[in-house]
């Protein structure tokens, strides 16, 4: 028994090795934080120009002779994503394949609330392809497949054998955007379920990472829902089981106050300094802003502890995310005109 | 009535009469009525005049939410959550009197929602599609609320206008001819009185 867990912690240190060090390089690639202030500064075409001669160089020169513009900024983002969480899961193995792939499966769940939604708005298939991050279990065929189908109804037969299809068969008989929030509370709870089927003390940090995530969504949630006066009974259902600090009696006990009891109790927690200041400038968006860098700072702080464990990977993962999303927002702030100092306040750096 | 037509007779003068009089009291009372919309206008007016000012405001301001939550989610996330909502306000129109003028009174139930009922996933979308909700129904109600003022102000000018016409044509028109009628006869009755008395006295005279 000894030996096999010896044997076992070797070869996951062994799993952890290779992916690490090449996590470590890539870490090196993430745009600074003062390339943000000049991408600020700069036109559309300058940051198409910019992008062209980063890591986005080959997303942007693939996807040039048919788009322009914002459209081939975010179709180019959109693919880089997809092809730098392929790689992460393609260059590992055993324990840390495996806890790649469960993290990542939130992008299946991307998917399929794009291919969802574009069909219920009757958005083109093209449309709809763009905005797929092919990292999870679906591959790029299979969305694609998915894109092109007619209905709801026939999207929800061809997931028929996934695990996702218990949930959507109740498409018609309950509100979409209660499926849409099952499927989320369903990826956490299976989540947290293979996390906690093993003891060690990376998979106990990543499981913190990952209900601290779940604590920072009921926050929000629990903040907009009472904000807005909705009675306890039809925000519980809307809360993620799983929480870091806000576990479910704490919930509990926070649902049944009203919006100005629930700020009084929420100094209790530790998110509090965090939102403490937007929450005094009646800003909801920018606590939410806020809490997400508390999250990014989070997983980022925590990969320094095991260096050659899934944390580093996970924080990668993250940093990444936040890349895509901050220049996202950028080309569209520009497109739309948006001044630089309301985006700069929005970007997660 | 053309002068010509008219038969100058005592009991004609009397008709013409009557309906001078009756005509001289319409045009008092619609004088009146012209008055009392113009001033009622005027009060309906100034409100508009803030209604349509607000509309402007609050359709600025949802059209900024609209932008930052555009830039932060991407369009099909708004795209989606929009049509999530499947609960449409219901418009119920009454109508009520203005001095004879049926205006509309425009109300509509569940214009704002809060998140819960708006009917889109609140796990994977963030507040500023609340945000932008609530301007947009803010702005609903507002428009509700104009139309309803403003459909009022529309009949109410065109009440008005209808009036003016009715006043300046008995100011102008029938009044006027009537009083000539009325004289034309006077004056053709008197020279029949004149024709009878110098026949009567030639007949006297041959006698």
């Amino acid at each position: 028994m000894r030996l096999g867990i010896r044997i076992r912690g070797r070869s996951k240190i062994k799993d952890y090795a290779y992916i690490t060090a090449r996590v470590r390089a890539k870490k090196k690639k993430l745009l600074p934080k003062e390339t943000y202030q000049k991408l600020l500064k700069m036109g559309l075409s300058e940051i198409i120009r910019f992008l062209s001669e980063s890591e986005y160089k080959e997303e942007i020169n693939e996807l040039s002779d048919k788009y322009s513009g914002v459209d081939l900024i975010e179709r180019a983002l959109n693919l880089n994503l997809s092809r730098t969480y392929r790689n992460l899961i393609e260059i590992s193995s055993g324990d840390a394949n495996l806890m790649i792939r469960e993290y990542l499966r939130r992008w299946d769940i991307w998917n399929i609330k794009c291919v969802i939604r574009g069909k219920r708005i009757g958005a083109s298939p093209e449309e709809i392809k763009s905005l797929f991050v092919v990292a999870g279990e679906f591959d790029e065929k299979f969305l694609g497949t998915l894109a092109e189908l007619n209905s709801v109804e026939d999207v929800i037969e061809a997931l028929s054998n996934t695990r996702y299809h218990r949930i959507l068969r109740k498409y018609g008989e309950e509100r979409w955007a209660e499926l849409e929030d099952e499927l989320d509370k369903m990826y956490y709870e299976e989540l947290i379920d293979i996390l906690e089927e093993e003891v060690s003390e990376d998979r106990k940090l990543l499981l913190k990472v990952i209900r601290m995530e779940i604590d920072v969504k009921n926050l929000r949630t629990l903040l907009r829902l009472k904000r807005d006066g909705v009675e306890t009974k039809d925000i519980e259902h809307h809360l993620i089981k799983g929480g870091e600090e806000l576990h479910e009696r704490e919930l509990r006990r926070l649902l049944t106050l009203d919006y100005e009891d629930l700020l009084k109790a929420l100094s209790e927690y530790s998110y509090w300094k965090v939102i403490e200041e937007a929450i005094e400038r009646r800003s909801l968006v920018s606590a939410e802003t806020r809490l997400e860098r508390y999250g990014a700072e989070y997983a980022h702080k925590l990969s320094y502890y095991y260096p050659l464990s899934i944390l580093p990977v996970i924080g990668y993962i993250i940093s990444k995310k936040h890349e895509i999303h901050n220049l996202h927002l950028i080309a569209r702030a520009k497109e739309l005109g948006i001044p630089s100092e309301s985006v700069e306040e929005q970007l997660v750096i | 009535m053309a002068i010509r037509e008219v038969k100058a007779t005592r009991s004609e003068l009397m008709e013409v009469k009557k309906r001078i009089k009756l005509s001289e009291s319409g045009y008092e009372l619609l004088k009146k009525k012209r008055d009392g919309l113009i001033l009622e206008f005027r009060g309906i007016l100034e409100r508009a005049i803030e209604i349509r000012e607000r509309m402007g405001k609050e359709s600025a301001e949802a059209e900024e939410k609209l932008r930052d939550a555009l830039c932060y989610e991407g369009s099909l996330a708004i795209e989606s959550s929009a049509l999530a909502i499947e609960d449409e306000p219901e418009i119920v129109i009454r109508s009520k009197n203005i001095m004879g003028v049926v205006v509309p009174i425009i109300e509509a139930t569940r214009v704002e929602k809060n998140a819960h009922e708006r009917g889109y996933g609140l796990i994977g979308t963030s507040s500023r599609i609340d945000e932008v909700a609530k301007a947009y129904e803010r702005l609903l109600e507002t428009i509700i609320l104009a139309a309803e003022i403003e459909t009022t102000m529309r009949r109410l000018l065109e009440e008005i206008d209808k009036t003016k016409r009715r006043v300046n044509a008995l100011e102008y028109k029938v009044i006027p001819e009537l009083k000539e009628i009325a004289r034309f006869i006077q004056f053709r009755l008197e020279e029949m009185e004149r024709e009878n008395i110098f026949m009567l006295k030639r007949i006297k005279a041959k006698e």
